[in-house]
């Protein structure tokens, strides 16, 4: 019985010492658009996930409020906003922030977003944690 | 009296034919995004300019023009929107000074006309910001079919639910397509191109 448990566990820790280990999420290609204090921006980048499934929960900024939200253009030209509470990422998926679709809002910006600044972001992930991620201002 | 061989005649009036049967066949140019099947007289708009002069289509005649109805807050469609067009004049290169480009505020409450001006001296300072009271800003909506809403009770945190459509009136004052956002700059490009030529 004892050798037998023995055998079993050691074949467990080989098979873990042999698992690779969680891949960690990747953010590239953050940039913000420029804006005034007192107005709106947006933040757009690709989320590259790792080996496991994980949520983006929630997203935290120094110079505004920061949302994560869904720009939806309807079949009549209309465009609205919708706040998203998470987005769901599959194991190795990219999901892509950009114009015209999600992005992270920034509300009521403390000060100016001047081109070629960068704005700090904190993504927050159910299974990874938190993130920074620097954001250049620019132009797209 | 000269008398000129009797096939001169005919071969000449064979010739005004077949140009005038080429020229009847010549395709007529179709615009991107969502043309109007009879194209009418674009509505004109009783606003004012950043710069306080009242704004009116007739004096830009013989001009392609682009409308769009968007605020100065807005973090995404609308600046997405005025940076496309920004980067569709630079393709255009000189030919760009003949367009005009007038962006119009649907969120009168928190755009004065020194934050239009701002918010469109970032992309052109060619870009033209109108205002006006708020009958009057309705009445433009009203006439192009733009819906505008405030998407929040919070009187300073809100953004706008809002027809991000932008609409292409030809040389001849007549409004020949409108665009939603999801069409590529190319399209525009290639519609602007078609009138600059034409015109």
């Amino acid at each position: 019985m004892f050798v037998r448990l023995t055998i079993s566990l050691t074949v467990l820790g080989l098979l873990a010492a042999c698992a690779p280990p969680a891949q960690a999420i990747l953010v590239d290609e953050a940039w913000a658009r420029p804006a005034e204090a007192g107005t709106n921006s947006a933040v757009y980048f690709r989320l590259h996930n790792g080996s496991r499934a994980d949520e983006l929960i929630g997203v935290e900024s120094g110079v505004a409020q920061a949302m994560i939200h869904l720009t939806i253009l309807e079949a009549d030209g209309i465009v609205r906003m919708e706040h998203q509470m998470q987005v769901s990422l599959a194991p190795g998926e990219m999901v892509v922030f950009e114009p015209g679709g999600l992005h992270v809002m920034l509300m009521d910006l403390a000060a100016d977003l001047q081109v070629g600044s960068t704005v700090d972001l904190l993504l927050m992930f159910r299974q990874g944690g938190a993130h920074a991620v620097e954001a250049i201002v620019r132009q797209p | 009296m000269t008398h000129r061989p009797e096939g001169s005649g005919r071969f000449g009036l064979l010739l005004v034919l077949t140009a005038l049967l080429l020229a009847g066949c010549q395709p007529t140019y179709q615009f991107h995004g969502s043309p109007y099947p009879q194209p009418q007289s674009a509505p004109d708009l009783n606003l004012t300019t950043t710069n306080g002069q009242p704004f009116n289509l007739a004096a830009y005649a013989g001009r392609p023009v682009l409308l769009f109805f968007g605020y100065t807050h807005c973090p995404d469609v609308c600046p997405a929107t005025t940076a496309e067009v920004s980067q569709v004049l630079d393709e255009l290169g000189p030919q760009a000074d003949q367009v005009v480009f007038a962006f119009i505020t649907v969120d009168p409450d928190r755009d004065s006309a020194a934050a239009v001006r701002s918010f469109l001296d970032r992309f052109d300072q060619r870009f033209l910001g109108l205002t006006g009271d708020s009958a009057a800003l309705a009445q433009a909506r009203q006439a192009y079919g733009v819906f505008a809403e405030r998407d929040s009770d919070d009187p300073a945190n809100y953004t706008m639910t809002h027809t991000s459509r932008l609409f292409l009136i030809d040389p001849q004052g007549r409004l020949v397509t409108n665009y939603t956002f999801d069409e590529p700059a190319e399209v525009l490009l290639a519609d602007l191109r078609h009138l600059l030529q034409e015109n």
